[in-house]
């Protein structure tokens, strides 16, 4: 091989290297440091509300999978990945006392709770590249039968994104302080959802969340079984 | 107006400045009286200018210190190596003479004619002595893709940086007064490993021009621009997704006593004080970051200890004393900061011992943590309108009285150096807070007096 050829060689494959780093690698990297970033002030609500720790990181890992499921976009199911990490972010402004008191909540205390989705969504308003996920989760606790709060919207008028969120909160609500990882407490939780199919959550996504869980549960056996 | 003379290290800045631009013409006169006129600037070394001056007008921001990557260097040993010292010079220091003055419009004009001179005559001083080094390894020889010629292009690229670099970093080190290790630490980690990146390309410029001559030049200059443009879209998502997540740390700290208003404050303050203390300037971008965010650990604190007026329980102690580490916990998880953690967890210890959570003395405690405290401080004592209400407590103290407290606590509760810098910023009107300078002029009429 002539010395020429070789300094050909070098010169190609330095410039593919720069094109693939600029092209591929970096922008892989900067989308894993953001989303590294929303995780971790995600977390902020979590050291104020006791017992609450990596909530957010699972809503966000189960709402992305419903939202894959369904076909949605890629950039879709990244909103929907955001938006679940930062729906509760309003409860930093909720009084720690109603957060974190062991009774039962009064009547008016529920009601303080219950604004924290509209903390959320202004708190998501002020800041500019993300204002869009704020309409999203002001109605995550909007239940099929027009029941929930804070608009009362009812089936369709939920915005689809704001149904997927609701499952998952409650979902991830039922497991707290428990071992995410146990298959039977799982699908106590599950049929604990089944209970409000038609009334609080729309059936059909619930079918879907049903399918995730299940596909999640048995990939674990897999897993389990093909390790002995 | 500034009131204070210029200092000597300004006047040195100003000589050094003239110096090395009289140098620099010099060297321009010789190179011209030992070159044959008709070698000054070749048809080809033509067109390389007009590129140069295009690509120098669109300059790439780096993330740190306001540093800026443009494709000069590939660009300039391209010229050396095809027609010789006298282009070479010219190709670099033209266009950064034009682009400094025409662009950053919101500089005054004597400074940007300043700064374009200098950075115009340290590059043909930079060029002049890489295209001598070229001349001196390679002769006269005109063959490509030689071992010889690759040795002394290779040669010639590192006396240009060699040379650029120290001319800058004295530059910035006199200028900025940062010591002159860090800026060679900077040059070293950023500046060396991308002109390494961008040498192939000056090999494959050279073997284009040798090869179709200008047609081969626009076979490169549109990938060039394209590349610049990729680059730069990367440059600004990075920017915009961090301007994001600190926002999105503002707001949430927004819902307890502080606002954002004093955060940001905050952040202004700490990184003049930083550059004055010489704290390297990767840190300093940091510590903007670390000033802003400092107090995410009090949502984790119950506010109605916060805004307690009876005694404090052990219990609310314990809780007070954590959130450090709470907030610490929180920014370790945000990558592109991890450093900032360690001075959020320490911003309350205190250089006697008496801090918390750990009780640190002054040894073991980082200085950007120390500079976080202090200018915490001044703000929460110079407060401002919506804070005094959620703070009944507590009056709001004027620019004089906060400083006398600060000084007061200097050694115990705060580091003394950082004190000292801090109270020299502020009288230097680097906070850009008309209180504060109103204030500095009368403390200043004190002195005299």
């Amino acid at each position: 091989m002539s010395f020429t050829t070789f300094v050909y060689i070098v010169v190609t494959g330095s410039v593919a290297f720069l094109c693939y780093y600029a092209l591929l690698l970096l922008p892989r990297q900067i989308r894993r440091d953001y989303r590294q970033g929303l995780q971790a002030l995600a977390r902020a609500v979590e050291i104020r509300e006791n017992g609450t720790t990596g909530s957010a990181h699972w809503r966000a890992r189960y709402a992305s999978e419903i939202a894959r499921r369904l076909g949605l976009p890629a950039r879709s199911v990244q909103d929907v990945e955001f938006a679940a990490l930062l729906q509760e972010i309003g409860k930093v402004s909720i009084p720690y006392a109603i957060l974190n008191k062991q009774e039962p909540l009064t009547p008016e205390e529920e009601e303080v709770l219950k604004l924290h989705g509209v903390l959320s969504q202004r708190m998501l308003e002020q800041v500019p590249s993300l204002a869009r996920l704020a309409p999203l989760i002001r109605h995550h606790h909007e239940n099929w039968d027009g029941t929930g709060y804070p608009d009362g919207l009812q089936a369709e008028e939920i915005p689809l994104v704001s149904r997927i969120l609701h499952i998952v909160d409650d979902y991830v609500d039922a497991l707290r302080g428990k071992n995410m990882d146990d298959a039977s407490l799982r699908l106590q939780a599950l049929e604990q959802l089944e209970a409000g199919k038609g009334t609080l959550y729309d059936p059909q996504l619930l079918e879907v969340f049903r399918a995730v869980v299940h596909a999640e549960t048995s990939r674990q056996v897999n897993r389990s079984y093909h390790e002995r | 107006m500034r009131a204070t003379p210029p200092k000597w290290s300004e006047l040195l800045v100003r000589y050094y400045h003239r110096g090395i631009v009289l140098i620099a013409g010099g060297a321009v006169l010789t190179a011209l009286l030992v070159t044959p006129p008709e070698q000054w600037m070749p048809l080809g070394a033509m067109a390389i200018l007009l590129f140069a001056v295009t690509t120098e007008m669109l300059p790439v921001s780096l993330l740190y210190g306001g540093a800026q990557v443009t494709l000069g260097f590939p660009i300039v040993c391209t010229v050396i190596a095809l027609y010789g010292t006298v282009p070479a010079m010219a190709v670099d220091s033209l266009p950064t003479l034009l682009a400094g003055v025409l662009l950053n419009r919101s500089y005054p004009l004597r400074h940007r004619l300043r700064w374009g001179m200098f950075n115009a005559a340290q590059s043909a001083l930079s060029a002049g002595t890489a295209g001598v080094t070229h001349y001196w390894l390679n002769g006269g020889n005109q063959d490509i893709l030689t071992g010889r010629m690759l040795t002394a292009l290779t040669a010639a690229a590192v006396t240009y940086l060699l040379v650029n670099a120290l001319l800058v970093s004295v530059a910035g080190a006199l200028y900025h007064r940062e010591r002159l290790s860090n800026v060679w630490q900077y040059v070293l980690r950023f500046v060396v490993p991308t002109y390494v990146l961008l040498m192939p390309l000056s090999i494959l410029l050279i073997l284009l021009l040798r090869t179709y001559h200008v047609a081969g030049f626009l076979l490169v200059a549109v990938p060039f621009l394209a590349a610049r443009e990729c680059f730069r879209q990367r440059m600004q998502q990075i920017r915009n997704y961090r301007e994001t997540i600190r926002a999105l740390g503002l707001v949430v700290q927004q819902a307890h006593p502080y606002t954002s208003g004093h955060l940001q404050r905050a952040s202004q303050m700490a990184m003049s004080v930083a550059t004055r203390l010489g704290v390297p300037a990767r840190h300093v971008e940091l510590l903007l970051e670390a000033a802003a965010l400092h107090d995410l650990g009090k949502v984790g604190v119950d506010e109605a200890v916060l805004n307690k007026l009876t005694p404090l329980t052990d219990a609310d102690w314990w809780m007070i004393r954590t959130h450090p580490l709470k907030g610490a916990e929180v920014v370790s998880g945000i990558k592109h900061i991890e450093p900032v953690a360690l001075w959020i967890a320490l911003h309350h210890e205190r250089p006697d011992g008496k801090g918390y959570p750990f009780g640190l003395k002054l040894g073991e405690i980082p200085i950007e943590a120390h500079i976080i405290a202090v200018v915490d401080a001044f703000d929460a004592m110079v407060g401002d309108d919506e804070r005094t209400e959620q703070r009944p407590y507590r009056k709001p103290k004027s620019v004089e009285e906060a400083v006398a407290e600060l000084q007061k606590w200097a050694g115990t509760q705060f580091h003394p150096e950082v004190v000292n810098a801090f109270i020299e910023s502020l009288t230097a009107g680097e906070f850009g807070m008309e209180r504060a300078e109103r204030a500095a002029s009368t403390m200043a009429k004190q002195a005299v007096a």
